[in-house]
């Protein structure tokens, strides 16, 4: 189970989550939504500890949250494509051991099969610039499966990706689940979350619900989620159409 | 003389190269700046401290130096942008290092001019018994830099790609690259008397910035670098001792002339191949054009076209081909082999119009303009997708689609 405690992060003194407290429990499979700003990679960030919290704690079994207890996958645009480096490379990276590593056979066998996974076989050798938008996601999501960790954090995986990519990452995270692996996705698509999630978190800086999909996707959930500014939109709209 | 003059040359520039490609790669070409200008100050500091010009305390001296530099532009960061910060802190070392060695060290043999540039020239007369002491010393550090990328080279890979992961992996990013500022502060403190602390950044810089326009892959990165140093050195070396200029500075130089030549003739990313691949598009684009414009005229029963309405430039490498036959009459028409590759572009081009108008709901004004441009772009692979979907046997306009 990953706990999170009353977490707060704020960014240059601006609040970007507030007192956010969740139980996330082992084999979920959960997707972070809400609005631009909401703080929804920020919740992942705070968890892996790559951003300071201000209060709170995330814990994992009862035990502080390890980096290395989760495989992440980040942003599209946060990685450098252009980096000489090939889709093997990548996901032989997740491999390395510390500061003192060799790469055995097992570890070999272990990056192709990930990315077999992930229908990238022919793409091994290729130059992870030279990958389209939906190949480069799927090289990151091989990297991950290949760290065989128990959780996997991604942060906008089906951002910007072709449907063939969409359909092999939505297969991926069910087998995730069958495994009994803890996956927290960041999604932008409200439409596929029923189709893709067990759980989802509703957050806008503060939590505003966490539970099966079918529980909180609730018409009022959403529109506290997504805020005053729906509202708004509407009542512009009856103005205007009167 | 001039075989150790080569040779220390070659040792130095090939030790800078493989320094430098993870410095490229990292994005911190500007700290590898800073810090050969900072380590003056530690150099200084150990002549003020110790009236010695020990290497091993010079090098100590620099590497904390360097250290502290990215240590200080680091904090000055969360106020600054890191490269003014940057700025600010290696001009102030660096000027502070000026005024000890010009009031501690009058009576040592340290000159600005060295500063700037090296005496490389001057070092194999400084010997131990046949053996030039920088030419053990140069030795010394290839060796050292060579095994510490041989046994960390993944550590610097993957912190210098991907942060969050290297600290998944249990390495800490920071002490990487703390350990990596050490790396090149000692390289540049021990190339300090050869090469000075301007021009060192251009043989740890130049050879990998050559290499990655050259390939994108990590190993022959390395190899390409290590070639490239091989070759400006020869070249600078011959360079400097023909007219008498600082070694260093005819290295550098030659690195700057093997530089341009990569960045125009590069076979993917050079100016000139980019060039000439635009040249060859336009060029494929007004054939296709004529070679559609004729293929329309056959449809409307006109077999000839005058010599005049054809462009010269594209006359003979369309009959070179043979696409294109002069007629009896005077002018041009299509062979049976330019009649299938006319049938070929307006295939491309009615496809897509049907597309558009099918598939995306465009009015019939709105297809002929963009098809017109996108029909020289259709892969064999998009134009069977095209003809799977599309149906008719017509374009929107009623036309045949061949």
């Amino acid at each position: 189970m990953i706990e999170f405690h009353n977490v707060s992060v704020a960014y240059k003194k601006k609040p970007v989550l507030w007192n956010v407290d969740l139980e996330i429990k082992k084999g979920s499979l959960v997707a972070i939504v809400g609005p631009n700003g909401a703080g929804k990679s920020t919740l992942l960030k705070a968890a892996l500890g790559l951003v300071p919290l201000s209060s709170g704690y995330v814990r994992f079994n009862d035990k502080p949250l390890a980096p290395r207890e989760v495989s992440y996958v980040p942003q599209r645009e946060n990685v450098d494509w252009d980096f000489p480096v090939s889709v093997l490379d990548v996901v032989l990276m997740s491999r390395y051991k510390g500061w003192f590593n060799r790469i055995t056979e097992q570890d070999y066998k272990i990056a192709k099969e990930s990315i077999e996974r992930l229908e990238i076989s022919d793409l091994l050798d290729n130059q992870i610039g030279e990958l389209s938008g939906g190949q480069q996601q799927r090289v990151f999501i091989a990297r991950a499966l290949a760290q065989h960790s128990e959780i996997y954090f991604m942060d906008e995986p089906f951002a910007a990706v072709d449907a063939k990519t969409e359909s092999i990452i939505a297969n991926i995270l069910k087998d995730l689940t069958k495994e009994n692996k803890t996956v927290v996705v960041v999604h932008h698509d409200l439409q596929t979350v029923p189709e893709y999630f067990d759980q989802s978190l509703l957050l806008n800086v503060r939590k505003v619900a966490y539970g099966d999909v079918s529980d909180v996707f609730t018409n009022e959930n959403l529109i506290k989620t997504y805020g005053g500014r729906l509202n708004v939109l509407e009542d512009i709209s009856l103005e205007m159409g009167r | 003389m001039i075989e150790w003059i080569f040779l220390i040359a070659l040792l130095v520039s090939v030790t800078c190269a493989i320094s430098g490609v993870f410095l490229v790669l990292r994005r911190d070409s500007l700290l590898g700046d800073s810090i050969s200008h900072s380590i003056l100050l530690g150099i200084a500091l150990v002549f003020l401290i110790f009236e010695s010009r020990d290497p091993l305390l010079m090098t100590v001296g620099g590497a904390i130096a360097g250290v502290v530099t990215a240590l200080l532009s680091k904090f000055l960061s969360s106020r600054l942008p890191i490269d003014t910060s940057l700025g600010v802190v290696f001009s102030s070392f660096f000027a502070l290092g000026v005024i000890i060695i010009s009031f501690t060290a009058r009576n040592v043999d340290l000159d600005p001019s060295c500063v700037l540039y090296g005496n490389l020239e001057l070092l194999p007369f400084d010997t131990i018994g046949e053996i030039p002491k920088a030419f053990l010393r140069s030795l010394a550090l290839f060796f050292l830099v060579l095994g510490f990328l041989l046994v960390f080279w993944r550590v610097l890979l993957v912190s210098s790609f991907d942060e969050v992961l290297t600290k998944a992996l249990g390495i800490n990013p920071k002490v990487v690259y703390y350990v990596f500022v050490c790396l090149i502060s000692v390289v540049t403190v021990l190339f300090f008397e050869m090469v000075g602390s301007i021009l060192v950044i251009g043989m740890l810089v130049t050879p990998a910035a050559c290499s990655l326009l050259l390939t994108t892959r990590l190993n022959t990165v390395f190899l390409f670098s290590i070639a490239i140093s091989i070759i400006s050195t020869i070249l600078g070396v011959k360079l400097s001792l023909s007219i008498d200029a600082p070694v260093a500075a005819g290295i550098a130089t030659a690195g700057l002339i093997l530089f341009l030549i990569v960045l125009f003739f590069a076979p993917k990313n050079g100016v000139f191949s980019k060039f000439i691949e635009r040249l060859l598009t336009r060029y494929r684009i007004a054939t296709e054009d004529l070679l559609a414009d004729l293929y329309r005229q056959t449809e409307k029963g006109f077999y000839v076209t005058p010599k005049s309405s054809i462009s010269r430039f594209l006359i003979p490498g369309l009959k070179l081909r043979g696409l294109l036959e002069g007629s009896s009459q005077g002018g041009f028409s299509l062979t049976k082999k330019g009649h299938d590759a006319g049938a070929l572009v307006i295939r491309k081009h009615r496809l897509f119009e049907s597309f558009l108008e099918q598939e995306i709901g465009l009015p019939p004004d709105h297809l002929h303009e963009i098809s017109e441009k996108v029909e020289h772009f259709i892969t064999e692979k998009s134009e069977s997708e095209l003809r799977e979907s599309i149906k008719s046997e017509k374009d929107p306009h009623g036309k045949v689609i061949p």
